[in-house]
């Protein structure tokens, strides 16, 4: 009965399973999860689609480390990270 | 795991990506040199899978390799083991050709082998240790042995060789006559240094001086090494309790070359007769 309300708040909650989800290091790159598509990629943007909504990333020198089913690595300069529709 | 590098070139490069994570192949690495140019690293397994998922597609893709020096370096560290091990051997071949492998003495004083091999020892020199330095004392030693004349020593390939050579010239010679070796004529003889006592013709008793250890001279008689050589002639006449051929083959060994033989059978064997030679000499080969 737990597992279930903790998944019906999981989805209920603006659908947070099916967005972005990111850990920032400050003054390094991050680690993305949810990631659907690459919309932009280049050394200082890079545009990531989530099942619902996207990612903008803003910053220096941005490269991908290791990028496989649906998790993303980031290196680089991370200025920005900013939520759009 | 080996990474495999992949430049992608062409309109939205960076879809293809999406297009090969999507195919479930991992991409390690991804950067964008250029703006329609993205590279990829993706593991040396799904290279192959790479090219024929993006076939259909309109990029052109080629393999990322290192150039020039930097190839190199990535050959080296794949192979980091076997250089390991040529280095180790090279260094090993290079310390062992320092060393003394092996002592060989040569030359008329070799059989001066064992004491020279002393003499080294003595010197710090002996297996595996370094060549030595300071072969000018080490050749004063070794000359110092009896007879040797000359010393040298070489190096070549961990074989230490002293080259030893003897000579008679400084011995002692022990002085005295030349005696007849047997009873008969005496055919031959030379005479270097001494004073012949007989001529060539003359019949002698074995044992007899034919080559006096003394020279005259105004000053008086000296004493002298005896340099000299005879070879007497004398007569075979032998009984043999055997046939004639085994008879004749015991003469020879027992006497040497024969001459004038006469074999004569008698009730006890057979009798070799004829003439032998018996040679002697002093300080002459």
């Amino acid at each position: 009965m737990g597992l279930l309300s903790e998944i019906k708040k999981n989805f209920s909650a603006e659908g947070s399973a099916f967005r972005v989800q990111y850990t920032v290091v400050d003054g390094g790159g991050g680690y993305f999860q949810n990631v659907k598509r690459l919309l932009e990629f280049s050394s200082e943007t890079l545009v990531l689609k989530g099942g619902k909504g996207s990612i903008r990333i803003e910053g220096e020198n941005l490269s991908l480390g290791k990028y496989f089913q649906g998790d993303l690595v980031v290196h680089g300069l991370i200025k920005k990270v900013e939520r759009g529709e | 795991m080996k990474k495999c590098g992949i430049y992608i070139e062409g309109l939205g490069a960076e879809r293809a990506i999406d297009k090969l994570v999507n195919a479930q192949i991992q991409v390690l690495a991804a950067q964008k040199p250029q703006k329609n140019a993205v590279v990829i690293w993706v593991d040396g397994k799904d290279c192959k899978k790479v090219f024929a998922i993006l076939q259909t597609s309109c990029y052109n893709i080629k393999k990322v390799r290192p150039q020039g020096l930097l190839r190199l370096v990535q050959s080296c560290r794949r192979s980091a083991g076997l250089l390991a091990g040529i280095l180790f051997f090279c260094a090993c071949t290079l310390f062992f050709q320092s060393r003394v492998l092996a002592i060989r003495v040569e030359g008329s004083g070799a059989y001066l082998g064992e004491e020279v091999k002393t003499v080294l020892r003595e010197n710090g020199t002996h297996l595996f240790s370094a060549f030595p330095r300071d072969t000018a004392k080490l050749s004063a030693c070794v000359m110092a042995l009896p007879r040797v004349t000359y010393c040298s020593f070489s190096h070549e390939g961990g074989v230490l060789t002293v080259d030893v050579e003897i000579s008679d010239e400084n011995a002692v010679a022990e002085s005295k006559p030349l005696c007849a070796p047997a009873t008969g004529v005496v055919e031959r003889l030379t005479v270097v240094r001494g004073t012949p006592l007989c001529a060539v013709g003359d019949t002698v008793e074995q044992g007899a001086p034919l080559v006096g250890d003394y020279a005259e001279s105004a000053a008086g008689r000296r004493q002298v090494v005896v340099i000299a050589e005879v070879v007497v002639r004398y007569t075979v006449r032998t009984q043999y309790a055997l046939g004639e051929e085994a008879a004749l083959r015991q003469a020879y060994l027992d006497y040497g070359e024969l001459q004038d033989i006469q074999l004569t059978s008698t009730q006890e064997g057979t009798l070799v007769e004829g003439f032998a030679r018996a040679g002697a000499a002093l300080n002459l080969q």
